[in-house]
């Protein structure tokens, strides 16, 4: 019953299996069931007083609820996940690149000093293809990414300024005036107006990230001798995606949220099956789809406080809580003191006879 | 070994290094002090390149490094670095830290390099940490990986950056220590330091920097007792206290 191993002599693979399986006793650890089951019945008991007194019809509930998600394929459900998993992947492809290049604007006008390469002087050294290759490649790259830059910071900027709803029917009209009329049209729409729009927001937190990565860091990594690509897969890239797992969770949960949106151009996704079986409904529907995103959404940030811990470096920063160490204040790492834990536990575990506040040294 | 031919670099406005020359040989330890803004981690920076001088030749082994005809990752290689603040790859264990060089620029295999790295790290007395990470090590331990992680790649030359300024009183003498059997081992080192006694022990001379000229250079014998020059000897009285 133990965190991630913060003493020395653990690979990362065990670190990995010892996180996962954390991972799972945490979620079925009495407590957080116990929490679970007061949650369900608290939301049971509210929609049995609502049904009791005629607010709502739960029959009515009972008996469309699995339509939601069956059959599985192109159901609601399915559809809401697709229209957010496939922009989301999109985006982290495309927003990377997009997120460096604006991390690293400054470099790019800034020349590293001393003379400079001629080109007749590179034909000489490495033969005209390579010389070309490196002195025109080297003036072409700088003439395309600075106005490029210019393009992403635009873009951002204009994703971040207008409303998705603006957004969605724009692409909407863009599309439809210019495809013919096909099966699966509304789909595209809404997955081409979700990957443009969390485009623009992966890009400002992969920047936010690639940034936060020490200098210190990358003048390490190329005084051993590493190229810029090397440093950036090895250095920056890996320390980066662990400051933005818990951003880049956020902009899926918020993608989901937004793929609502999408039912006005006729997706049936949730929110739009929500409205279709609501008309004579609509307090039902409301809730029933709510429980919907609830459903995807708290295992979802489960995963990714997972993730967190997973992969977070030992002693940096502070380690994520165990949900039991959040909600009771127990510390179940080794020579914890006594008085950090509550005294309904304290009673518990005396009672029990366990030794587990004791410490093991 | 390694000499530099009057360098300067600016900063925008701001003249850093007017006009350095500097001749290392081969198994020589060179220090290099002087206050802070001197301009001494800048001329540093400049023998690797990770600061590119604006004017002024460096030459590694007689060849001209400063050349755009040479890759600065092909002479960093060959130049091991030592930061102030260790550097360490925060997200790698120490074996990690040492190896990754070896495996990404050298090109070894994992295995070749994990008992290389073992080895180095065997060698600054860390070779029950391997597999710590950065964060878990003392400052004197990071600086030893760090100086492992270096010496790797099998260094011609090695630049110390002030390494035991960031640390602990306690934990300077394990650092030096290493540092002084690396100088007994014959390694070409350029050495920023604020610590007389190793400069005193260890260098073969010493050079008094301010406002990015050399003042002054000689054994540390005469630079400590008996400087030439006026702002070195306010220099050295201030620092010997």
């Amino acid at each position: 019953m133990n965190l991630i191993p913060t003493q020395q002599g653990q690979q990362t693979s065990d670190r990995i299996r010892r996180a996962g399986v954390q991972a799972l006793r945490d979620t079925f650890h009495w407590r957080s069931l116990s929490i679970a089951t007061i949650a369900v019945v608290v939301v049971a008991l509210v929609i049995g007083v609502m049904g009791l007194t005629g607010i709502i019809d739960v029959r009515f509930m009972l008996t469309r609820w699995p339509e939601f998600f069956v059959p599985f394929v192109d159901s609601p459900l399915y559809l809401s996940l697709v229209l957010t998993t496939i922009p989301f992947l999109i985006g982290f492809v495309v927003a990377v690149p997009m997120g460096l290049l604006r991390a690293y604007r400054s470099s790019l006008n800034r020349g590293r000093g001393g003379e400079v390469l001629t080109l007749a002087r590179a034909k000489e050294l490495f033969g005209t293809p390579r010389a070309v290759m490196r002195v025109v490649g080297r003036r072409l790259g700088r003439a395309i990414l600075l106005p490029l830059y210019g393009f992403v910071t635009g873009y951002v900027e204009g994703i971040r300024g207008t409303p998705f709803f603006v957004q969605m029917w724009l692409v909407y009209f863009v599309i439809i005036n210019n495809l013919p009329r096909q099966a699966r049209l509304f789909e595209l729409v809404g997955i081409v107006a979700l990957a443009l729009n969390t485009i623009g927001y992966q890009a400002e937190v992969f920047r936010a990230g690639f940034q936060s990565v020490g200098q210190g860091q990358i003048e390490a990594a190329k005084s051993v001798g590493m190229h810029g690509r090397t440093v950036f897969l090895h250095i920056t890239l890996p320390q980066s995606l662990r400051l933005v797992t818990l951003p880049l969770g956020n902009e899926w949960i918020g993608l989901l949220k937004a793929s609502a949106i999408v039912s006005i151009i006729g997706v049936n996704e949730l929110q739009h099956f929500a409205n279709d079986i609501g008309s004579g409904h609509p307090v039902e529907a409301f809730v029933m789809v709510s429980v919907m995103y609830l459903v995807v959404i708290v295992p979802l940030s489960r995963v990714i406080t997972y993730l967190e811990r997973v992969r977070r470096i030992p002693g940096l920063g502070t380690p994520t809580p165990t949900t039991a160490e959040r909600m009771f204040g127990v510390r179940r790492r080794s020579g914890a003191p006594a008085a950090q834990v509550g005294t309904l536990t304290r009673l518990r575990l005396a009672w029990k006879g366990r030794d587990r506040l004791r410490d093991p040294a | 070994m390694i000499r530099a031919d009057g360098i300067h670099k600016w900063f925008g406005e701001l003249h850093v290094l007017r006009g350095i020359g500097m001749e290392v040989t081969k198994g020589e330890v060179s220090c290099i002090i002087g206050p802070s803004g001197s301009g001494k981690s800048t001329f540093l920076r400049c023998l690797n390149l990770l600061v590119f001088p604006d004017q002024g030749d460096i030459y590694l082994e007689g060849v001209r490094i400063t050349s755009p005809e040479v890759r600065p990752e092909w002479v960093r290689q060959q130049i091991g670095m030592v930061f102030q603040s260790f550097n360490l790859f925060t997200h790698l264990t120490a074996l990690r830290n040492v190896t990754l060089g070896l495996t990404k620029v050298r090109r070894m295999d994992s295995e070749a390099a994990g008992k290389k790295a073992r080895w180095e790290l065997e060698r600054v007395g860390l070779g029950d940490k391997v597999d710590a990470y950065p964060a878990q090590l003392s400052g004197g331990q990071q600086q030893r990986v760090a100086i492992a992680r270096a010496l790797a790649m099998d260094p011609k030359v090695m630049l110390f950056d002030e390494p035991t300024s960031a640390l602990d009183p306690e934990f300077i003498h394990e650092v030096l220590d290493v540092m002084t059997k690396l100088a007994d081992e014959g390694m070409t080192m350029v050495v920023v330091t604020h610590e007389m006694g190793f400069a005193k022990k260890v260098a073969d001379d010493v050079t008094f920097l301010d406002q990015g000229q050399i003042v002054e250079r000689g054994p540390p014998s005469e630079i400590f007792e008996g400087p030439k020059q006026e702002r070195t000897k306010a220099f050295v009285s201030r620092i010997l206290g």
